[in-house]
């Protein structure tokens, strides 16, 4: 029962183990495959909020209860006289939408800094947030540093930067 | 006994590094305690609540990382029948499910001051939390049946199943819009976190690696007890 | 921590919570183990010197 010299031939367990091994990868391709089939199909409500690009071009049907996010446009937020009526416009650095929200804000709700706002887009265009959320960018240092940098000139502005 | 050769000359190796590991866990662990509590600066928009993030990220990527782990050994003990490679998986189950456990809660306690919310189901949250689940279910399915290969080969199907989460967890900030922000280090154009809070960061993630091999290590110790116990029970019944 | 203590200093507790906790399950595990061992061999050693005297 030898095998003919000079020919190796692969060993039973070598074969079964390779078998599993091509048996593993085409399962992981598989799921992959159906996972990514199913997460595209689904982008819209994986998405958490639409940008006012996306309000412009997609549309927004008003009354429907969405969130909508981008940057708190500078100079922008106005309190109205009841002190709790803040307006303020968002932007994605091509479209804007102004929003309306009364309420108490997040601490990091600033101009220059991002924002997801959840309401209905009302009749005559203005977004009426029942909910403001900040949404903060992913750099990190002392305000000494930033200082320096905006002095110095080389602060990478996020409305110039990365925004999405 | 065979089978066993292998895992023993290994255990020798783990002992062998495990004080040292352990030593180390404590004295990064404790660098970077000092340096996020006490040395490092306050952010310029965030505040004091940036050392939130000396425990949040680290434990975020050993979530990953230990994941990872699970499902690499997963396919080398389904592929290979590597007996150590099912105890390696087996044992650094809980550690992740902590570990994901610390992002999860250190992560709400950082939202609410920040974003003004606890939670919200953005898909990097939601992508974490699945995380989380599939740890529970993996603990949980590795010691559903009597006979534990059956439960370690069922267990690691679930983990090569579930690794398809991990690059979703990853990328999510890039392919969705997402209430939470994007990676800060692996941005290629600028670093993104200034060094004073860099090096808190890294020790802490330094001395959170080091704490999974050390429980590492005690977990497959135990593993392989559990094992000889098991196998003089065989051998008094069948005796 | 400027008013935000109460977000950070449960962070870290509840970490160490966790880890201290995680450690200290694996090592009263391991140790309940090695004790089940001991005593499980040393019954075994019992019967077989029972056997080998009758």
């Amino acid at each position: 029962m030898s095998a003919p010299a000079g020919i190796p031939r692969p060993s039973p367990a070598r074969a079964r183990k390779r078998r599993r091994m091509y048996a593993v990868l085409a399962g992981l391709t598989m799921i992959a495959i159906a996972v990514a089939l199913v997460l595209t199909a689904f982008e819209d409500s994986i998405v958490f909020f639409y940008s006012p690009t996306d309000v412009v071009e997609k549309g927004v049907a008003p009354e429907r209860r969405v969130r909508i996010g981008g940057l708190v446009k500078e100079n922008s937020i106005s309190k109205a006289d009841d002190g709790l009526t803040t307006t303020f416009i968002v932007t994605d650095l091509s479209n804007t939408l102004r929003v309306s929200y009364t309420g108490i804000l997040p601490d990091m709700f600033r101009e220059g800094q991002g924002v997801v706002a959840e309401g209905k887009l009302s009749r005559s265009g203005v977004f009426l947030a029942a909910e403001v959320l900040a949404k903060h960018d992913e750099t990190y240092m002392p305000r000494e540093v930033a200082d320096a940098l905006k002095k110095s000139g080389q602060w990478r502005d996020p409305e110039k930067g990365h925004a999405k | 006994m065979q089978r066993f050769a292998n895992p023993t000359r290994f255990m020798r190796m783990a002992n062998a590094v495990l004080p040292w590991c352990a030593a180390l866990t404590v004295v990064l662990i404790a660098a970077g305690l000092y340096l996020g509590l006490v040395r490092s600066p306050a952010d310029y928009q965030q505040g004091e609540t940036v050392r939130i993030m000396y425990v949040h990220v680290p434990s975020a990527w050993m979530a990953l990382f230990i994941y990872a782990s699970i499902a690499m050994a997963s396919a080398t003990a389904l592929i290979w029948k590597h007996p150590l490679a099912d105890l390696i998986a087996r044992a650094s189950a809980p550690v992740g499910a902590g570990f994901t456990l610390i992002c999860l809660i250190t992560g709400s306690l950082w939202g609410k001051p920040m974003w003004g919310t606890w939670w919200v189901w953005d898909a990097r949250l939601t992508s974490v939390l699945i995380l989380f689940f599939l740890y529970l279910g993996y603990i949980a399915l590795n010691n559903a049946f009597d006979d534990p290969t059956r439960g370690a080969r069922a267990a690691a199907v679930l983990a090569l199943v579930g690794a398809v989460n991990l690059p979703i967890i990853k990328f999510s900030v890039d392919w969705w819009n997402t209430l939470h922000q994007p990676a800060s280090l692996t941005r290629l154009d600028a670093p993104a976190i200034h060094s004073s809070m860099l090096w808190p960061l890294l020790a802490m993630a330094v001395g959170f690696t080091l704490f999974y091999v050390t429980v590492l290590i005690f977990r497959l110790r135990s593993e392989i007890v559990a094992a000889k116990i098991r196998n003089l029970r065989l051998v008094q019944i069948g005796g | 921590m400027g008013g935000y203590g109460a977000f950070i200093w449960p962070s870290y507790l509840i970490a160490a919570a966790v880890l201290i906790g995680l450690l200290a399950q694996t090592l009263v595990t391991l140790w309940r183990r090695e004790r089940t061992l001991a005593a499980l061999r040393a019954t075994i050693a019992d019967s077989d010197a029972e056997k080998d005297a009758s």
